[in-house]
């Protein structure tokens, strides 16, 4: 494995923690934006509103990513985001007006007020995973050529494969923040959200699963080199793994082990991230560039995983905490006392 | 070296002329030869007041700073109390703002005293910009929405200003469990 590979072990890592961690965040701004009218809407809502010490944090895992991918692969960095800067530049925005209007939402005053703020940040949430996963979907399906703005800025990533991907990336983000959402009502003693949010999991589990395997459908159709790489070897390992953990995440959430149900999510979701990652390797940009034709000198490559590591060690105790209190609402292993 | 003033055609017009100051600060050697900008070809230089305006900007509002930290340390050392003149409280709601200003011009000063390098001596800033079309169009939206947030920012501490801190920490006490 040479070190261009460790760094693309890295990137894709640091994207399963981002698709899984910023996944649930993001759904949970799905279900405030389909919770319906004020009236009704508000206990969910306020569910939602309840994870808050995580929101925005997990930004820390997309600024990884881009921090490795730039150092690492300048070339395919560069190519990738001059071509697909349209989506890049609605993400960015959907993830600021995001963290904005929720940080300013507690400090509404009016109704008017509150509503507007409510739906930014809802839309926000659906807006962001979708550029994501569509610029995700432009670079799958090779329609980044190598050079600076060298590919189109609307066809890139929109077109049938990168609205697949950016749909699911939707649908999974739902999936994930439901599944969070069930647990975290099953903890409070919330029944009536409980049963709310389990049948919401159940449905975009569903959902997100017909999705995924309808769309390699359009994957054989637009993107011939994806579905050819995620049907063989040890991507189709990855694909089957995540239906099995997908199927899995629904009888668990079916038979009331909401707990154990979110970890098993977070795999179904993470082997997604695996497998797109198998089945382009070595290409990084398809049909343009190979991992070691992009990758930056080793004495760079070297340096980055140096730093990445010290990074890593800093950042990893505060973030485990922080996941800690969020997953079992508690700091240490004790139990509550209150 | 020369404090204040304007560089025009290759000189600096109007300001306050030290001589041997900067061998000194640079090479601790009043004697010691400084590269000048003379010395680097017109297509490489940077443009000059843009980065002498900022950086001497950045060294005047750290000075006043350190001053105004000076200024009440030896009235409460000497007189043992606060100082009283008016001007003093002026500059130091001024101070809040000014390090901003400060913290500007200083990264103004490296990044465009890089020009017309974006890594220096490697790059040109013309050749590592980005060909894509409507980047006006997208830095013109960034430029809204940060100016929205500016807004909703300003907003929202008018709003935390105006609540009494009191009525905060009564809140605080009646919800925390017992």
């Amino acid at each position: 494995m040479s070190l261009a590979d460790v760094c693309l072990v890295g990137i894709a890592l640091g994207m399963t923690a981002y698709l899984v961690l910023g996944g649930a965040d993001f759904g949970g701004g799905f279900w405030d934006l389909t919770a319906g009218g004020a009236e009704r809407g508000r206990p969910l809502r306020e569910l939602v509103h309840s994870m808050g010490p995580v929101w925005e944090t997990n930004h820390v895992w997309l600024i990884f990513v881009l921090v490795l991918a730039w150092t690492a692969f300048p070339e395919a960095f560069g190519s990738a985001m001059s071509t697909l800067y349209v989506a890049g530049f609605l993400a960015v925005a959907g993830i600021v007006l995001r963290g904005t209007a929720f940080a300013l939402r507690g400090q509404a005053s009016s109704r008017p007020e509150a509503r507007l703020l409510g739906a930014a940040f809802a839309l926000s949430s659906v807006l962001a995973p979708f550029c994501l996963g569509a610029a995700a979907g432009g670079i799958a399906s090779g329609r980044v050529p190598v050079g600076n703005a060298a590919g189109d800025p609307w066809a890139s990533w929109l077109n049938p494969a990168s609205l697949l991907i950016g749909v699911l990336a939707v649908l999974l983000s739902a999936f994930l923040g439901a599944v969070f959402l069930t647990a975290d009502a099953d903890r409070a003693g919330l029944l009536e959200l409980r049963r709310a949010f389990r049948a919401r999991t159940l449905a975009t589990g569903c959902l997100a699963g017909a999705m995924a395997i309808g769309g390699l459908l359009v994957l054989r159709a637009d993107a011939r080199s994806l579905f050819d790489g995620l049907t063989s070897g040890r991507a189709l390992i990855c694909v089957v793994l995540s239906a099995l953990a997908g199927l899995a995440t629904l009888a668990l959430v079916w038979r009331g082990r909401f707990a154990a149900a979110r970890y098993v999510a977070a795999v179904a979701v993470a082997a997604i991230a695996a497998g797109w990652a198998l089945a382009q390797y070595p290409q990084l940009l398809p049909g343009e560039l190979t991992v070691a034709q992009a990758a930056a000198p080793d004495a760079t490559l070297g340096a980055l995983l140096v730093s990445a590591a010290l990074g890593a060690l800093t950042i990893a105790p505060a973030q485990l905490a922080l996941y800690r209190i969020a997953v079992t609402g508690r700091l240490s292993g004790r139990s509550e006392t209150s | 070296m020369h404090l204040g003033g304007i560089y025009e055609n290759g000189a600096v017009r109007g300001g306050i002329e030290l001589p041997r100051l900067l061998s000194l600060l640079a090479r601790h050697d009043a004697n010691a030869p400084i590269q000048g900008l003379s010395a680097v070809p017109p297509a490489d230089r940077p443009p000059v007041n843009v980065v002498r305006f900022a950086f001497q900007a950045m060294v005047a509002i750290g000075t006043l700073l350190a001053l105004l930290g000076i200024a009440y340390l030896v009235t409460w050392r000497r007189r043992g109390r606060l100082p009283r003149s008016r001007l003093f409280y002026w500059l130091v709601v001024a101070a809040g703002p000014l390090s901003l200003i400060a913290l500007l011009a200083g990264w103004t000063t490296t990044e465009v005293g890089r020009q017309p390098w974006v890594v220096y001596g490697v790059m040109r800033t013309s050749t590592g910009v980005t060909a894509a079309r409507g980047i006006s169009v997208v830095a013109g939206v960034l430029l809204a929405v940060y100016a929205a947030l500016a807004v909703a920012i300003i907003w929202l501490l008018r709003r935390l200003a105006h609540r009494s801190p009191q009525s905060d920490v009564r809140e605080e006490l009646r919800l925390r469990p017992v």
